[in-house]
């Protein structure tokens, strides 16, 4: 494990400190993983795939990927790496879920829970079950197709707002182009002590008529009230 | 005593960021370091009229509002604009960091990044917006 610390002073407890988060957390992430990928295993059964989801497991897998490398666990930074490329490619619509992919995000669910119980020494580390999973993953990006990048360009969209998407949220109002939905700009005042529940609420409303793309926040900043 | 302000989904990388910015060998040559964490870009729109802050740290990749949009608001305020702002992001989300930058971030650090590495790009950015001021108060 990295050391974070070394200078004194208030930082050395708080090194501790994060290396104990780093594991509590890592281990919420990997069960949570374990969570979404049944509900996608259930979705794909019925022949849905719920976007958000595929979205959730990814920035799941990001996040484990940094965490580790900013703790230093080596070979959970490794496979988060080459799964992050795989579902990078799920959720922008370049591979699509099918179950072979979805076993294989299984199985790194599994050493996932593995490399945790190594790094805090309780067995040895599946290295050779990772490198093997790691070839499998290699492969399914290999089959990656292209996107239609040029299409946003064609509408008038306001360029501040463009300028806030990130790839995946660009991507996800590309496809709702290309599925001939429209598009609304929604205008709402929040009162900033309760926006996280009534942008629930927003959420709520909005799911049976659509996705909501993206948001994008004003107000001067100074204003402590709402936005 | 210097605040910062660190906007990050994972409790663990806040943890990691408040550890070596809480340590001596950054917050003793600033006079201390106080960090506030933002756990959500909500929680960050929450904290930023409780500045003002010496530097913001920010994540892009969290859910609601992104970095990003966290970023395009900060730069539209006017008590916050000129505020010292880095990116933490892994290098997975490239084209999302050069937005970030063209959004008005003055740096980014890719995860995953020293705690070295963090206090060097804490001390340049913060070091690149006292420099102009406090050349100018020596000008006559």
């Amino acid at each position: 494990m990295a050391e974070i610390g070394g200078g004194g002073g208030r930082g050395d407890g708080a090194a501790d400190k994060a290396r104990e988060e780093f594991f509590s957390e890592a281990q919420e992430l990997v069960d949570g993983l374990g969570r979404d990928l049944l509900a996608l295993d259930e979705g794909l059964k019925r022949g849905s795939t719920d976007p958000e989801l595929i979205n959730d497991v990814f920035r799941a897998v990001h996040t484990l990927k940094g965490l580790s490398g900013l703790f230093g666990a080596a070979r959970m930074t490794g496979l988060s790496h080459e799964l992050e490329d795989v579902l990078d490619d799920l959720r922008l619509g370049r591979i699509e879920l099918g179950p072979n992919v979805l076993d294989l995000l299984f199985q790194a669910v599994e050493l996932y829970a593995r490399i945790l119980a190594a790094e805090k020494g309780a067995q040895p580390e599946p290295a050779a079950e990772v490198e093997a999973l790691l070839v499998a993953l290699g492969q399914v990006s290999q089959h990656r197709a292209g996107g239609g990048a040029g299409l946003v360009a064609q509408y008038d969209l306001d360029p501040g707002l463009l300028g806030v998407l990130t790839e995946y949220e660009e991507h996800r109002l590309r496809t709702n182009i290309t599925a001939g939905l429209a598009l609304y700009r929604i205008r709402v005042r929040f009162a900033l002590a309760t926006i996280d529940s009534a942008l629930d609420d927003l959420k709520a409303k909005t799911r049976p008529h659509g996705e909501i793309i993206t948001y994008l926040p004003t107000g001067s900043g100074a204003d402590i009230e709402t936005i | 005593m210097r605040k910062v302000l660190v906007v990050e989904d994972s409790s663990s990388a806040r943890a990691f960021v408040r550890a070596v910015l809480e340590d001596d060998a950054f917050a003793g040559p600033i006079g201390g370091c106080e960090v506030v964490e933002a756990s959500c870009g909500f929680d960050a729109m929450r904290l930023l009229p409780r500045g003002p802050y010496a530097l913001i740290i920010t994540d892009i990749n969290m859910a609601d509002i992104n970095g990003l949009e966290l970023i395009h608001f900060i730069r539209k305020s006017e008590h916050h604009r000129s505020t010292p702002l880095i990116i933490i992001s892994t290098l997975a989300g490239e084209r999302d960091i050069e937005r970030g930058l063209a959004l008005g971030a003055n740096a980014y650090l890719p995860k995953p990044f020293t705690p070295e590495q963090l206090r060097d790009a804490c001390t340049r950015v913060m070091n690149a917006a006292v420099t102009p001021a406090a050349a100018g108060k020596g000008e006559k």
